[in-house]
């Protein structure tokens, strides 16, 4: 009957503050910038697209067909309308170096003749956005009329392009690239939303009745001292769970507003792409929130109680901050690396419990992490029940 | 002492230390049900301590509390249940109106919304705050929130309240109305203990006080033995200061 007061009430005094709506607002501000940002940016200055034509013409009877430098015309003629600078290149070391840029082959007129399919080669980047709609809205349609204008056909030509890797490129592996893919922004969201979580923490931990001198009759009225630090940590999880969903939310708008306003699809990179988005792994990312700000609320209650407020609440601060950089910059580089430096942080144990169970590995470790996870988080709760009966609470 | 049964609290050589000061030395006393006891002395008498040691938000080192028979010690949840308490400092959560902050503690005690709404409605009328009740707490004076403080001990339901310096900072009027409302607790059975350094607050309420010194009840009686024990002039306020120089009676 206390807990639920207790509880409704945290929610009433929370939802009141407005330092709280504004930290909701904050991480889905975060990823909606970090989504829309660069497309804008970019989106101000035309893309520079590389042509290097080895096409040789061939000779059918009376008629010669050119069919590369007629391409490359067509591509200079209509770039200014499509934000594009088209610059041409004299070899293939040239071609090779570059980003986002074309190679048209020495059968390109021969192929397009005999099988009506245009095929050409790409190497689009990774750090301009648009390369894609550039080649889906512009070079494919200006080589499918070029086709249709040239070759004088009588069935509709096909445009098919190659990404053209390198040897060092293609042994990464696909498979490596889609686990990065969900691994290296989520470390780069849980840095960012640990980094904001943990003063919200402190907001729904004891500050306020120590600050509204409620402490005294908080603890005079409530009879299960368990209850109150449960009802701090009911309501600090549900708003641990709030600021990933506020920063989901926030990729959402970012990738409707590229799609939609920009026409282009983009996903940042340490910005959680949205194409791995599937229940199981939108559950396992709440999970993983749940598990850091169980943490983070059982180490603020836990120092706030032990230490009185100022002092606790300073080292706190100090060890989530220290935590979450430690968290972060061990696996900026590689975001399945695993050292001892890692194994030591709470932080890291709910992360490689949930990147283990998306990508299916290695299971024993991964009880082990559950095993550890829980058992702290279970003491942080029972040190905090025992902590709050000491005179210290009162007095500092 | 009283017999336990007509008791409300007994402090039974009470200590209690803290850093190895001793801040209660070997306290006792009793406080009877039903009538307004007052605690009196100086600065760093151990009022405040003997106060939450009594509600279980202090162990004791030594000795034996008992509140309405139970041993607070041993009983510190069921005390709770049975304490209501007006603390030295104004409290209330600040982010909340006048009415949330009474409403939670109605709520904490489980007094059913329609028994509180009765009550705060009531209460707030004889100390006409009725028209602040919408106020965020922090916006209230320093009088208001301890008048709200009174309300809110009284909407617990507790049979013993606590109040320490209850008509703190607020005007004559209002101190009047919080004095009869007071009062009026006496008649549905109410225990009051009350620490107040102003005069009329004792001389007006007070069947009971107890005079404490350096951790210690150096007497304990009414008004009229209290005088007869420390004045030569008759006055309450005389004696009071000629106690808090005396040594241990008893």
């Amino acid at each position: 009957m206390q807990l639920h007061t207790l509880i409704y009430y945290e929610f009433k005094i929370l939802l009141k503050q407005k330092a709280f709506l504004a930290a909701l607002a904050f991480p889905m501000m975060f990823s909606l910038i970090f989504s829309v940002g660069p497309v804008m940016v970019l989106t101000q200055d035309p893309l520079t697209l590389y042509v290097l034509n080895q096409d040789v013409p061939f000779t059918v009877g009376n008629n010669t067909y050119d069919l590369g430098n007629q391409v490359l015309s067509n591509l200079e003629k209509g770039a200014s309308n499509a934000s594009v600078i088209i610059e041409t290149l004299q070899s293939f070391d040239e071609f090779i170096t570059k980003e986002n840029a074309i190679l048209l082959p020495q059968n390109f007129s021969l192929v397009a003749y005999t099988t009506l399919t245009a095929f050409y080669f790409m190497r689009v980047s990774s750090s301009d956005i648009r390369v894609e709609t550039i080649m889906d809205g512009y070079v494919n349609p200006t080589i499918f009329q070029t086709m249709v204008d040239v070759l004088n056909i009588s069935r509709i030509p096909q445009v098919a392009a190659q990404p053209f890797l390198t040897l060092e490129e293609i042994n990464n592996g696909q498979n490596e690239q889609d686990r990065r893919a969900l691994a290296f922004p989520l470390t780069y969201m849980v840095f960012l939303i640990l980094m904001i979580g943990s003063s919200f923490m402190r907001i729904v931990s004891f500050t306020k009745e120590k600050q509204n001198n409620m402490m005294e009759v908080v603890l005079a009225s409530v009879r299960n001292r368990t209850d109150l630090i449960m009802s701090k940590i009911a309501v600090g999880l549900t708003i641990g769970l709030l600021i990933p969903i506020s920063y989901i939310v926030g990729v959402f708008l970012g990738y409707l507003i590229n799609r939609y306003y920009y026409g282009i699809e983009f996903d940042n990179p340490i910005v959680l792409p949205t194409d791995i988005f599937t229940i199981p792994i939108l559950l396992a990312i709440l999970f993983l929130f749940f598990g850091l700000n169980l943490t983070t609320m059982g180490m603020t209650l836990l120092s706030q109680l032990i230490f009185g407020r100022e002092v606790g609440d300073r080292i706190s601060n100090f060890l989530h901050i220290a935590m979450a950089f430690v968290f972060y910059f061990t696996l900026i580089a590689d975001p399945f690396t695993e050292t001892i430096l890692q194994i030591l942080n709470p932080y890291f144990w709910p992360y490689r419990i949930v990147l283990n169970i998306i990508f299916h590995q290695d299971l024993i470790k991964t009880v082990g992490y559950a095993l550890v996870f829980g058992l702290v988080n279970f003491a942080l709760i029972k040190s905090s029940s025992a902590a709050i009966q000491q005179e210290k609470v009162l007095f500092e | 002492m009283k017999n336990s049964s007509e008791a409300a609290v007994v402090f039974q050589n009470v200590f209690k230390y803290f850093e190895r000061k001793p801040v209660l030395n070997d306290l006792s006393f009793t406080i009877p049900k039903n009538q307004i006891s007052a605690i009196l002395g100086p600065n760093g008498a151990g009022k405040t301590t003997s106060v939450r040691c009594m509600t279980g938000l202090l162990k004791i080192d030594k000795g034996k509390i008992e509140v309405f028979g139970n041993d607070v010690s041993s009983q510190s949840e069921l005390i709770r249940t049975k304490v209501g308490l007006v603390p030295q400092t104004n409290s209330g959560y600040t982010a909340l109106t006048a009415k949330d902050n009474l409403e939670f503690m109605a709520r904490l005690y489980g007094t059913s919304r329609h028994v509180s709404d009765e009550l705060i409605d009531r209460l707030t009328h004889e100390l006409s705050l009725t028209d602040r009740l919408g106020t965020a707490w922090g916006k209230l004076s320093g009088g208001e929130q301890r008048a709200f403080s009174l309300i809110r001990a009284i909407l617990t339901g507790a049979q013993l309240l606590i109040l320490d310096e209850p008509t703190a900072g607020l005007d004559m009027q209002r101190a009047h109305l919080v004095r009869n409302l007071i009062k009026s607790l006496l008649k549905e059975g109410k225990t009051i203990i009350l620490s107040s350094h102003i005069i009329t607050d004792i001389e007006q309420l007070s069947s009971n006080i107890i005079i404490m010194k350096n951790g210690q009840a150096i007497t304990q009686g009414d008004i009229n033995t209290i005088i007869s024990q420390f004045s030569s002039s008759g006055e309450l306020d005389d004696a009071i200061l000629q106690a808090f120089e005396a040594p241990r009676i008893g």
